[in-house]
Order: structure tokens, then sequence, then C-alpha cells
């Protein structure tokens, strides 16, 4: 239609042959919202998205090849740096790989040990997904807030294991030290600090209007589509599916504490949310029942200098607070492993971006990969 | 601008503007990796970064004075971290923030992974840690503040 | 490695039975190892054996990687999938010789494959045939060779090896 008829005010019409065509917008590398190094180009027409592809491997640091270059023994520190918010819980499923390959029988105060930084990790690394996710949306003090809270449980990590954040404390066997003195004292207060703060974190955002303008309905991840691809953890629980590797396996003893796998129901951005924070809660219930699970005993085995794997292939997964963290090991009986898979939650549960930045507006983009709470650094390995 | 590659600065006159130069620093939002964390750490109420007058808000680099390298540098991202550091505009400054990009880290041998960031980038302050504490990056800071303060303009600008 | 066939008295027991019910010629070998199993198939039946398995209920589908053999000169590939029903998990394995690795490709059964599948392309060298866009995932453009296979060898270790000890028994 080329004509544009004058006649009249209100009548003209404006419809004209406009010639339009999609934008290709490069998000990345450096952009403040992607979490790190993730590049998405997304195919804009107008302010919709038509189609969207993430590039990766801009933190692809070869880790399963420098797995095969390092001990077994050595290889715990490596692991530390995949999911590099939680440290503590990528260490977890590769010792005890060793460990069950090997038919080491972990002592019980290692293994309460092992819990309570596990949860530990879990409280920091989502205090941490709440303050971020608020900055995604735009509320600058959510992520004052949430780096507040994360220094708390940081506290108590550094004061066992000397680090905040890439602890290097489970070894083939138990873990490195005993807690120190004071330890017990001081976790009941936090615990207390950490559930006043669960029922703020509830309040401060989902009572706010904009807050549920931009992650209610926004992002829906269907059941199937997220079984198929394999997405694990609070996004997968978050779009009804009740699956937690703590209740699932026998590891670390989860079995005898008692605890809820909240689940969410429709799987959008808002669910994904108040996911997380319920998972809070659920972890200081854990970790005040594992402290008074806690006998005396060794803490280690005491594995030699000179360990090595027998000959064997396992799979052993851990519930992270990104996902589902595996390793499938594959020894031939040598000082390095032959094959180590590591599968990690960040990379499958991105793999369904190119499904959910469909047909949605670009700030939604950025509600989305917030809410995915992936790292770079699981995905790329 | 014109001036300060040519003339040499009286005392007075320098100490005021390194000194107010040192005092405002900005920098730009470039965390990579694990380090990434810590430097947001130190920003945030506990360490408190803006007392030392870094305001770290500035995502765009061109309006950037500092940028901390923070975290691996993988080979893919280096043209990327390249192109970042010349669109800053001078007199501009790099603090190379944990052992990855001061010179590999613990993936030294790893075939995708650039060993150390400076050799791509002249840097100023090397962090070492891995990662390092957010007080090591408060301390990184007051050393760049030094290096300013001592600091001609002259001699920075007119070899560029 | 010699792994066993699941013993009777094993939950894993009924589907092993099922799986050569339905697959028949196509199973090379069945095994259990640490509670999971394994099913060994050639390489040509490998998305019918995923089709079996997501029908039986195996809905989610965990990874999918390889593994290089150079003393047989061969490469593998492994899937993991698990039903969530049953908590039961199945690693699906085939082997393809290294100077000519084509497996066909899974896409079409769990789209979760996709990235998986290209990452095991770029770092052993294994052609998924039927991918839809079989190209880089994790490793830069310039990157040469697979650099996942035995015989590629990391360049910073051979100039100068790792100055540490390694204790011996």
């Amino acid at each position: 239609m080329t004509d544009v008829t004058t006649k009249g005010y209100f009548t003209a019409t404006t419809e004209r042959d406009i010639s339009t065509g999609d934008m290709v917008l490069n998000i990345g590398p450096q952009h403040p919202s992607t979490h790190g190094v993730l590049r998405v180009v997304v195919r804009l027409d107008g302010e919709r998205v038509v189609e969207a592809e993430p590039v990766l491997g801009y933190m692809h640091r070869a880790f399963e090849k420098l797995a095969e270059q390092r001990s077994a023994m050595q290889n715990t520190a490596l692991f530390n740096r995949l999911d590099w918010i939680s440290g503590f819980c990528n260490e977890v499923p590769y010792c005890i790989a060793c460990e069950k390959l090997a038919g080491i029988e972990v002592p019980k105060r290692a293994r309460v040990q092992r819990v309570i930084l596990f949860e530990l990790t879990r409280l920091a690394s989502h205090s941490l997904f709440c303050g971020v996710f608020g900055l995604e949306l735009g509320a600058l003090t959510a992520p004052m807030y949430g780096y507040r809270d994360r220094e708390y449980a940081l506290d108590l990590l550094e004061m066992v294991t000397g680090q905040r954040m890439h602890t290097n404390w489970s070894r083939i066997g138990g873990v490195k030290e005993d807690f120190p003195e004071g330890f017990y004292e001081r976790v009941p207060a936090i615990l207390e600090y950490y559930r006043t703060r669960v029922e703020q974190w509830l309040g401060f955002l989902i009572d706010n209007d904009v807050f549920v303008e931009r992650t209610r309905g926004i992002g829906t991840l269907p059941q199937d589509v997220a079984l198929e691809y394999g997405v694990s953890g609070p996004n997968l629980r978050a779009s009804g599916v009740a699956i937690d590797a703590r209740k699932e396996e026998e590891y670390l003893g989860y079995a005898e504490y008692d605890f809820d796998i909240p689940v969410g129901e429709y799987g959008d951005c808002f669910d994904r949310y108040v996911q997380r924070v319920r998972e809070m809660w659920e972890s200081c219930n854990i970790i005040e029942q594992a402290l008074e699970d806690l006998g005396p005993g060794p803490i280690n085995t005491g594995v030699g200098r000179t360990f090595k794997v027998p000959a064997g292939e396992i799979y052993i997964r851990a519930e992270g607070p990104r996902g589902e963290t595996g390793y499938y090991l594959i020894s031939n009986g040598g000082r390095e492993p032959y094959r180590l898979k590591i599968r990690t939650g960040s990379f499958s549960n991105i793999s369904v971006l190119p499904y959910l930045l469909k047909n949605i507006y670009v700030p939604d983009i950025v509600a989305i990969l917030g809410s995915l709470d992936f790292v770079v650094g699981d995905v790329d390995r | 601008m014109a001036l300060l590659d040519q003339v040499e600065l009286p005392k007075p006159l320098k100490f005021t503007l390194n000194w107010g130069r040192k005092y405002s620093l900005w920098t730009l939002q470039f965390g990579l990796a694990c380090c990434a964390i810590e430097m947001a750490a130190s920003m945030m109420p506990r360490h408190d970064i803006m007392r030392f007058g870094v305001i770290p808000f500035p995502a765009s680099p061109r309006q950037a004075d500092v940028m901390i390298v923070a975290g691996t540098c993988v080979d893919k991202m280096i043209p990327s971290i390249i192109r970042v550091w010349e669109q800053m505009p001078e007199p501009k400054y790099a603090i190379s923030f944990g052992s990855c990009s001061n010179s590999g880290g613990p993936y030294w041998d790893s075939y995708s992974v650039a060993k150390g960031i400076d050799q791509y980038l002249p840097i100023d302050v090397y962090v070492p840690g891995c990662p390092p504490r957010p007080e090591a990056l408060l301390d990184g800071i007051m050393k760049l503040q030094d290096r300013i303060q001592h600091e001609s303009l002259k001699e920075r600008l007119s070899v560029s | 490695m010699s792994l066993e066939a699941p013993a009777e008295t094993s939950p894993l027991a009924p589907l092993a039975t099922e799986l050569r019910a339905t697959l028949g010629d196509a199973i090379l070998e069945i095994s259990e190892n640490w509670g999971h199993l394994i099913v060994r198939v050639p390489p040509d039946k490998r998305p019918e054996t995923l089709a079996v398995l997501k029908a039986l209920g195996f809905d989610f589908y965990n990874f999918a990687c390889g593994v290089d053999w150079p003393d047989e000169n061969e490469l593998e590939v492994f899937d993991n999938v698990y039903a969530t029903k049953t908590q039961a998990r199945v690693t699906v394995k085939c082997r393809v010789p290294r100077d000519d690795p084509k497996v066909p490709t899974a896409t079409g059964v769990y789209g979760g494959s996709d990235w998986h599948e290209r990452e095991a392309w770029e770092l052993f060298g294994i052609v998924f045939v039927g991918h839809p866009r079989l190209r880089r995932l994790l490793l830069a453009d310039w990157q040469e060779g697979f650099p996942m296979r035995k015989d590629e060898v990391l360049r910073a270790r051979v100039e100068k090896p790792w100055p540490g000890e390694f204790f011996e028994a």
C-alpha cells in the first residue's frame, strides 16, 4: 500500500511500504548481565526475539584433559573451580567416586562434616543468586543484601577450611582436618540469621509488583522439555519434577536427615526464584540435624601418598546448588584417571536456552538468564 | 590535553591533579571467572571499595579508568579483552587480579588458556591469590593509587 | 574390565530381559556396574536403542561423551540416560574405529544430545551422522586437532615438565 491519504485529519492511513528486517544483536561475552563470559547471539524483530543462540567456550579451560594429567589426589584441588560459587560441592562427588572404586569406607564424622560444609556452601550460593537475580532485573540494592548474607556462610567456611571460595578440603578418604574450636557455638546464630533472611527474601522481592510482572509467566519451562535436555537442580524442581539426588542416591548419609523437597508449579522465573529461597530453609534444617549427628571419631581413613584408584568405572552424582554434578570416572589402575567425564548442571541447564528465548522481549532475556542461575565455568569446564 | 603531553606540570598542580585522579578511579566491570565473585565481594558492604573512591559501576569501557582483569584468560576470549582495552581512553590502568590472569594459574598446562594476560596488555599491579581475598584487591588498589600519585602525565602521554 | 551380567535377584534384571527381548541381536553385551546397566551396541543401533529406552521410561537425558582407546584403535561413545520414576540408570556404549568414526545421531530421540554430540565431535573427532548442525561448541575457531585424544599432548607439559614430585610405592 503506497498511498497516504491526507484528506481529513482522522482518516489518514499510515500503512506504507516499510521494509523491515531482523537485526542480529550480539550480547556479550563482556556484558554485565551474562553471569560471566557467555555470549548470546539473538535475532530480533523489533523488540521481540525471533531466535537466540548461546555461544560457549569463552571459559573453556579443558578440565577433562587436565584431570588426566594430574594424579587422583591432585584432582580435588582442580574441581573446586568448576562451579566456582560453590567450590566445596564439586569436590565431593569426585572423592566419593574414587572412594567407592577403591572400596574405602569414609568415617562417619568426615561424612557429617562434608554434609555441613556442603549445605553451608549451598546457603552461600543461593544467597548470591537471590542478590544477583534482583540485579538482573534492576533492583540495585539486592546484590548488596545477597553478598552480605553470603559473607556469613563464608565466615564459617573460612573458619574451618581457611579459604572462602575454593576450599580444597575434601580428600579421598574423608576431609582434611577436624572442626576448629568455637565452630559449634557460632553455627546456631548464623542459622537463625539465615532463617530470618529467608522470610525477608520471600517478602523483599515478591511483594514488589514490578518484580512479579517481570518474572511471572516468563521463561516457562515445561517438564518434558526439561527432562529431555537434562535440566536438573532447582530449575527442574521449579517445573514440578521432584528429583533431588540427595533423596535418590545414597551418598553422605542424607537418608538419615529429615528434610523436604520443595517443588514449584509453573516453572517460570518467579518459581525458580522462590524455589531457591525455600531450599535455603531446608538447608538450615539439614545443618542443624547434622550438627547433632556429629559423633566422635576420625576424620580421614588415611589414604597414603601412593594411592592409585583401582581399575573400574563408576558414575557418582551429587546435588549441587546449580544442579546435578556428576563424575563418570574410568580408571585403569594408573596414577591418573584414564578418562573423567564431568557432567555439570549448568551445561544442561542452558542447553534449553534456544527453546526458552523465543518470542520474548529483550529485557526478558536477562531475566531468564538470571533465573537459570548458571555459572560459565560449569558450562565450559 | 594538548598541553599535558608537552609540559611538565609544576609540583602543586601535578600533586592536585594526580590526587584527584587517584581518588576517583572508575573500574570496568570485567569479571571473567571465580575472581569476579571476590572482586564483586570487595564492592559490597563488607569490604566496600567505594571508600577508596573506586566506583565499580561503568559497564562501558569508554567511561572507565581501570580494568581489573579478574579470572582465567582463555584464548578464545583474548580478542575481546584486547578490544575492550583499546576502547578505554587514556590514561588507563590495568590490574591483573588472581593467579589465572597473572600467569595462567592452575591451568598453566591447558591447551586453551593464555599464560597470563600480561602477554597481551601492559599490567600495572598484580594481585596474587586463587582467589585473592577482597582485602588483597583493596591493597592492590592502594598500590595503584600510589603509582598514580607519583606519575608524570607528560611521560605517560608523550610516549603513546 | 570384566563386567558381569545382572544377577537374577538384581532389580535391573527385568530391564535387561526386556531390552534383550526388544532389541535382540542388536545388543552385544549387557552388564551391571555399580547399580546401573551398561548396554553395548554396534554404532548403527544407537538411535534405536535410545528410542527403546525412552519408550521404557528413561526420560532424563544425562550426557553423551567420548572415550579414546588408542591401544584398540577405537573411539567409544557413551550415552547416559536415567528413568525418573524407577531411578534406574543405563549407559549405552558404542565403539567405532579411529580412522572412520561415524555414529548416527540421537537428536531425533533426545533433544538434549545436540550439544553433547557437538562437544564430543570437536574434542574427539567422532562424526555424528544426521546431526542438524555439527559445529564447534567450546573450542576456539583456530584450535587445531582433536584435543581430548590421547595422542594430543599438552605443549606446556612437554616444554617444561611439572617440577613437583610424584610419590611411588
